[in-house]
């Protein structure tokens, strides 16, 4: 009983936030595709570790 | 200052594994997988973080910070948004992840804080979390001895990177570029792995050694490559790549790829495991292995661009495919290059702990700090241990009155023709046996390689076994100095080779398997290639004098080198496991320290219960 009811709320917030959420991400994925091709897979970042890196 | 006693943790995916460093110096790092005898163990490393601790006399509330490699609460982050990328599709992958990560993963934390407990009640240990890709960067440049240098990590995922460039100056490391998840060049070949028949995160070795054994520039390796680079994979100039997700279900499913559209695209089934392999699969796999190659250099080629650097180190999963390694190490882009040996996960361990102490603690770094020795940071033995091991298992042995004495008597078996098991000082770091829980036997002898796959090892026959050769008479043998820690391979010198007749691509797998292409059969591969390791008087002594003695006998100072274990086992740990590995396999002798071990005075081992132990195939 007690999983039935996890999944029964799991299946509840993936149909109402997850799926909507989802595919306005989508489209916003799908829309930056098409107005500029990227030339490489890399995500720039030009980060320099410190510190804060290490949560705790 | 006093110096900072910290430990490296990596555990919950695979390779679990446990490292100590105090200050500059690394004291202990092995992988639970050694211990508890289940191959790529991904559970809590207990025993490794115990083994620290008595390595060094310490207790649990002696260590001043306990490192996890990786950072949970980003890993979470990645599978949501994996969540939003396959919704609605991907609803059987959300409830599988959803109930996993609210279960157990969300609370990694948690969880490490209780598994230390369990080691030692007192105390609230600090505990600090790096990231996957950081603690693989770290792991390659801390141990590099350079002062600066590009750093490229390659693996199938972290949290969302998988793949990425950095530059390493003094104790700070600065992250370049990153490819990230779901394009991942290890998964591509984990891919690959999966469709020729081997266990994903395990597997990947086999794809390289089978690779050979296609035929370059043939029709059918022509066509996979196309098909790859056309269809299921675009590499772009910088190295960087993007996946076709149309062939892949690793995204949103339980299995790795899209079955049927692999099937589809390339024209063939997948291979079933322990099924036979037939030239589709060789070529196959030399087309991946032919793509891998160019992607890793195009991202070394990125690397040198974006840092200027002389000197690049590598880390990462994919960093473990030596083939790699040396089509990149013989395109020079780079003068020095630097590969940790325990590459995958479990270097992690050693990552996160060296990333802390520079980046998180600011402690001062010295480059000219000698790492060396952190190849051989497992566990050692003594002679009272050895002896109590023997006794509990009525084992027959001699001890020889000096090391010199050993030498001579090892090396006069390994010219005989016999296979000896050889048990020295600490375990390696790493995936790979460098001489201190290996098997050693004639690289010359003809029949060795069959010998050894099918009654020591009891592997596929296909796979080829390393070499360890004196390094001063490396180039003798060699065309390229070998590496002292087997991270790339050489080619066998041309004037060693046999002549190779005009059909001998059309010939079946076996027999080229069979035939004689070097005056060192039994470690040449197909490619007249070879794992090759290059031992150092300084690095390893015993081998060193070992190869030495054997070499003023045989003429060649080469011996196959090739790990203590057998299929599916972890490379053994104790004499206790060294004894399984002797009683179950077709071992002549085993040397423990200065103890020698007969099989024929021992055949009751054989039998023993407690000793011969069977293990899934890997």
């Amino acid at each position: 009983m007690p999983t039935f009811i996890a999944t029964f709320f799991l299946l509840l917030f993936y149909f109402l936030i997850v799926v909507p959420f989802a595919l306005f991400v989508q489209f916003f994925r799908w829309l930056s595709f098409v107005f500029n091709p990227r030339t490489s897979g890399f995500t720039i970042k030009h980060y320099k570790y410190t510190k804060r890196d290490f949560n705790s | 200052m006093t110096a900072m006693k910290i430990i490296g943790i990596s555990c919950y995916y695979h390779d679990s594994a446990a490292a100590l460093i105090i200050g500059d110096q690394v004291i202990a790092a092995a992988q639970e997988e050694r211990f508890t005898r289940r191959k790529n163990e991904q559970e809590f490393p207990h025993h490794a973080i115990c083994y620290c601790l008595a390595e060094a006399g310490l207790k649990l509330i002696d260590i001043d910070a306990f490192v996890y490699y990786e950072n949970p609460d980003l890993k979470f982050k990645r599978i949501m948004f994996t969540w939003l990328l396959t919704a609605p599709t991907g609803l059987f992958f959300f409830l599988e992840t959803a109930r996993d990560w609210i279960l157990n993963k969300q609370w990694v934390k948690r969880k490490i804080r209780k598994e230390l407990k369990l080691i030692q009640p007192e105390g609230n240990p600090c505990l600090l979390f790096s990231n996957h890709h950081l603690s693989h960067a770290a792991s390659a440049f801390f141990t590099s001895g350079f002062t600066e240098s590009a750093i490229l990590t390659i693996d199938g995922v972290g949290e969302f990177s998988t793949a990425g460039i950095y530059s390493g100056n003094g104790s700070d490391i600065t992250l370049i570029k990153e490819l990230r998840f779901p394009d991942s060049i290890g998964l591509l070949y984990s891919a690959v792995t999966w469709f020729l028949g081997f266990k994903v995160d395990s597997g990947e070795y086999k794809v390289m050694g089978l690779a050979p054994y296609g035929n370059r520039d043939s029709a059918g390796v022509v066509f996979f490559k196309k098909t790859l680079l056309a269809d299921v994979v675009h590499v772009f100039e910088d190295g960087s790549v993007k996946l076709n997700q149309n062939f892949f279900s690793y995204f949103s499913g339980r299995c790795i790829i899209d079955e049927t559209a692999w099937e589809k695209k390339f024209q063939m089934k997948r291979r079933l495991p322990e099924s036979q392999l037939l030239q589709e699969h060789c070529d196959l796999a030399l087309a991946i292995q032919e793509i891998n190659d160019e992607i890793v250099l195009k991202l070394a080629i990125e690397a040198k661009k974006l840092t200027g650097s002389s000197n690049i180190c590598l880390a990462g999963g994919v960093a473990l495919n030596c083939v790699s390694n040396s089509y990149l190490m013989r395109a020079a882009v780079f003068d020095k290059m630097h590969i940790h040996t325990a590459s995958g996960d479990a270097g992690g361990a050693l990552g996160a702990a060296l990333a802390a102490q520079y980046i998180h603690y600011e402690m001062p770094r010295n480059p000219a700090t000698d790492y060396a020795e952190y190849v051989y940071s497992g566990p050692g033995f003594t002679a009272p241990q050895i002896v109590e091991t023997f006794r509990k298992h009525a084992v027959k042995y001699k001890q020889t009155d000096s090391w010199e004495a050993l030498f001579e008597v090892t090396a006069a078996a390994l010219a005989d023709g016999k296979i000896i098991g050889w048990f020295q000082d600490r375990m390696e770091w790493g995936a790979r046996a460098l001489g201190n829980r290996s098997i050693l036997a004639d690289a010359g002898n003809t029949e060795m390689q069959l010998k050894l796959n099918v009654n020591i090892k009891k592997r596929e026959g296909f796979r080829p076994f390393a070499p360890v050769v004196t390094e001063e008479d490396a180039l003798d043998y060699f065309d390229v100095p070998p590496s002292e820690h087997m991270v790339h391979v050489t080619g066998i010198r041309q004037d060693k080779r046999k002549d190779i007749p005009a059909e001998f691509s059309f010939r079946s797998m076996t027999e080229k398997m069979r035939y004689i292409k070097s005056t060192l059969p039994a470690i040449t591969h197909i490619d007249f290639t070879a794992r090759a390791q290059a031992v150092t008087a300084s690095g390893n002594h015993k081998l060193w004098r070992l190869v030495k003695e054997f070499g003023k006998r045989s003429g060649y100072p080469v011996l196959i080198n090739t790990s203590m274990n057998v299929r599916g086992e972890p490379i053994a740990c104790t004499p206790e496991d060294a004894l399984g590995v002797f009683a179950q396999t077709g071992m002549d002798y085993l040397v423990i320290e200065n103890f020698i071990v007969n099989k024929a005075e021992n055949m009751h081992l054989t039998t023993s219960n407690v000793l011969v132990k069977s293990f899934n195939l890997d």
